[in-house]
């Protein structure tokens, strides 16, 4: 199976603190991977390695995006990638083609599909393409950014708490699409605090506690609170 | 760059301040050539006013002779009476920068009398002007346009952080300094069309010359383009994050580089350079005229025939008074204030040379002497119109003297042959 993101020794300091230690993990195509961990425990700054976005002083490992080494090559890297913030990234006073538009300018990838159709695929309602995002939901705005992840044609989707502050249809909209990117061969990445939306959509599951990825059974029913705040203070 | 332009064109605050920064050069363009055109207006009233003031100058103050076309003039009454108007003619750019010529009279009128107790008496400082200076396009360029750069470039970072985006776009460009690069350079491109357009319409409007257009264009972009990598290097510094502390540190730097520093300098060049105030030339002008007359006439004319030669055998000197010595000691007096004359104009060159240094250092001076030079309102400019005064009066002087010495009347005929002041349109 073709791994499209594969990390292999990450280590990072970080004010002489340890954040990621020796850490490994693979994600292939046409696999949903979530990573769980507590407030601090380093999910955004494994994101933020697998971006290429940490001094290379700092950090030792290596990260492959589609084969290609990010330290060696982080354009070409980077073309096969796409990220969704926390906050979606959208500027308001640009309408969603256009923002789509704009992100694609800067990944000097140009259009490589039409916009409209991502944005059909995204789910946004056709009323709302030429409206200024500054009038939209965060959930209408969650879709922009993942319209725009299927119109740069990206392998791989890195998400960063995309259910967080959407409501209960629009997280199971929005869980819905990361099934569809999935099914379309992309294999994806979600670092995230919920747990449910997580078992619904992943084929793995790990935690992240003392920067080292642990796998977590995909069993609903054996996830009790108590089960949960244990793994969360990595004890399981 | 095309997408970069159009998310900033898509922000209506953008679209207003480019619009305020189009509407204040055209206000600051067309009141240039508003005070332009006054003192064209001026000159050419003066002019008209001249042409019909000088015969009948000759029909008032001729005397009657055989017939009509024998009417004569005494040259001591001509010298005396007849006023001439010189002009400070501003150039086909002097609308860009006013600099002095708000201060420095467009019309001045003179008489055969002594040269610099006349040019220097009209020398005032208005200290209104002084104080506010004129709101012109060096004006507004030197000072609007670097807070137009701090309000669209202080937060270049900054916005992208807090809209929590900065992370999003950094995972997107494959090349960062190209990234913002693009964004620096958009700003600059839509800030220096904003000052550049009206100056195109104006050109193309009144059919200026294209070589001072180019420099002033040239001139607009790279001092907008200072600012703009000075501001880029402030708010994309690694930890630019506080758009209110670095749109608080880039004031200060216009603060110091527009009004702390300039005024700094001049204090000092005007301590280093000290120059003679023109009223004290003036007024010492005038004592030395006034201490002529009490001299015997003999101590004025010794020394000026010592200077003319050629009138020292033409008829003697007799009586209380005598045009000869009066203008001999209205002249002598000139002669004798023209060390402290060239002693000023060589200190106002030094001071317009150390400026000229001091404008490799501080870019708003090197715009301000830059404009000048090409609105033709500069120190070496106004040296020159003074030049262009004193060889009129000479020449003056010396279409006047046979008649004054040798004691012929002047006809008609030699008064319409008497030199005029010619204004080229640039001094």
């Amino acid at each position: 199976m073709t791994s499209l993101l594969s990390v292999q020794q990450l280590s990072l300091l970080f004010a002489g603190r340890s954040i990621l230690n020796q850490l490994n993990l693979t994600v292939e195509a046409g696999h949903v991977v979530s990573v769980l961990g507590s407030n601090g425990a380093g999910k955004s700054t494994l994101l933020k390695s697998i971006l290429g976005l940490h001094d290379s002083a700092e950090q030792t490992g290596n990260i492959l995006i589609a084969g290609i080494d990010m330290a060696q090559d982080r354009q070409r890297a980077l073309s096969h990638l796409a990220y969704v913030p926390e906050q979606p990234a959208v500027y308001g006073h640009l309408s969603a083609i256009e923002n789509i538009r704009y992100f694609l300018s800067l990944s000097h990838v140009g259009e490589q599909k039409e916009i409209a159709t991502c944005l059909t695929l995204a789910g946004l309602p056709e009323t709302a393409w030429h409206r200024p995002c500054s009038e939209y939901s965060k959930g209408m705005k969650q879709k922009v950014m993942l319209a725009f992840a299927l119109a740069k044609q990206a392998k791989l989707l890195l998400l960063d708490e995309p259910n967080s502050g959407l409501d209960p249809q629009a997280t199971e909209e929005l869980n819905q699409l990361i099934v569809q990117c999935k099914q379309r061969g992309m294999g994806v990445l979600v670092v995230t605090h919920d747990v449910l939306s997580a078992i619904g959509f992943s084929d793995r599951l790990l935690m992240l506690t003392h920067g080292q990825l642990a796998p977590i059974a995909l069993d609903q029913s054996t996830f009790t609170l108590d089960r949960l705040q244990r793994l969360y203070q990595g004890q399981a | 760059m095309k997408h970069e332009l159009t998310l900033l064109l898509k922000q209506r605050s953008i679209i207003s301040l480019l619009f305020l920064s189009l509407l204040l050069t055209g206000f600051s363009l067309f009141n240039g050539w508003q005070n332009i055109s006054h003192i064209h207006a001026q000159i050419n009233e003066a002019t008209r006013a001249e042409n019909l003031r000088k015969p009948d100058f000759f029909e008032h103050h001729s005397h009657e002779g055989p017939s009509d076309s024998d009417k004569t003039m005494d040259a001591g009454e001509l010298g005396y009476y007849l006023f001439h108007n010189i002009y400070h003619a501003p150039g086909e750019w002097s609308f860009i920068a006013l600099g002095n010529r708000l201060v420095i009279p467009s019309v001045q009128r003179i008489r055969l009398l002594g040269l610099q107790g006349q040019l220097y008496d009209g020398e005032s400082h208005h200290p209104e002007y002084v104080m506010l200076g004129s709101f012109d396009y060096a004006f507004l360029l030197v000072f609007f346009a670097p807070l137009l750069c701090i309000a669209l470039m202080h937060d270049l970072k900054a916005s992208e952080q807090q809209a929590q985006r900065l992370l999003f776009l950094h995972s997107q460009v494959k090349e960062p300094l190209y990234f913002w690069g693009k964004r620096v350079l958009s700003r600059w491109l839509l800030i220096t069309l904003t000052f550049a357009l009206p100056v195109l319409v104006f050109a193309g409007l009144y059919k200026l010359s294209l070589a001072p257009l180019l420099r002033v264009l040239a001139i607009t972009a790279l001092y907008i383009f200072f600012w703009a990598v000075l501001c880029a290097a402030v708010s994309l510094r690694k930890r630019a994050l506080n758009a209110n502390f670095n749109a608080m540190l880039l004031t200060s730097i216009w603060l110091m580089l527009c009004v702390v520093l300039p005024n700094l300098s001049q204090l000092w060049l005007h301590y280093r350079y000290p120059v003679q105030d023109g009223s004290q030339i003036a007024l010492q002008h005038r004592q030395w005229v006034h201490g002529a007359w009490d001299l015997p006439k003999e101590d004025t004319l010794r020394p000026f025939y010592a200077l003319y030669p050629q009138w020292k055998d033409t008829p003697p000197v007799t009586g209380r008074f005598h045009w000869k010595w009066y203008f001999a000691f209205q002249h002598m007096a000139d002669v004798k204030l023209q060390p402290q004359i060239v002693e000023r104009e060589h200190t106002l060159m030094q001071r317009d040379r150390a400026t000229g240094l001091l404008a490799w250092v501080l870019p708003t001076v090197w715009v301000q002497r830059n404009l000048e030079e090409i609105a033709q309102s500069n120190v070496t400019h106004l040296l020159a119109h003074r030049k262009r005064i004193e060889r009129f009066h000479t020449a003056l002087r010396h279409a006047a003297y046979p008649f004054l010495f040798e004691e012929k009347p002047l006809t008609e005929q030699d008064f319409q042959h008497l030199p005029t002041f010619e204004s080229t349109g640039s001094d």
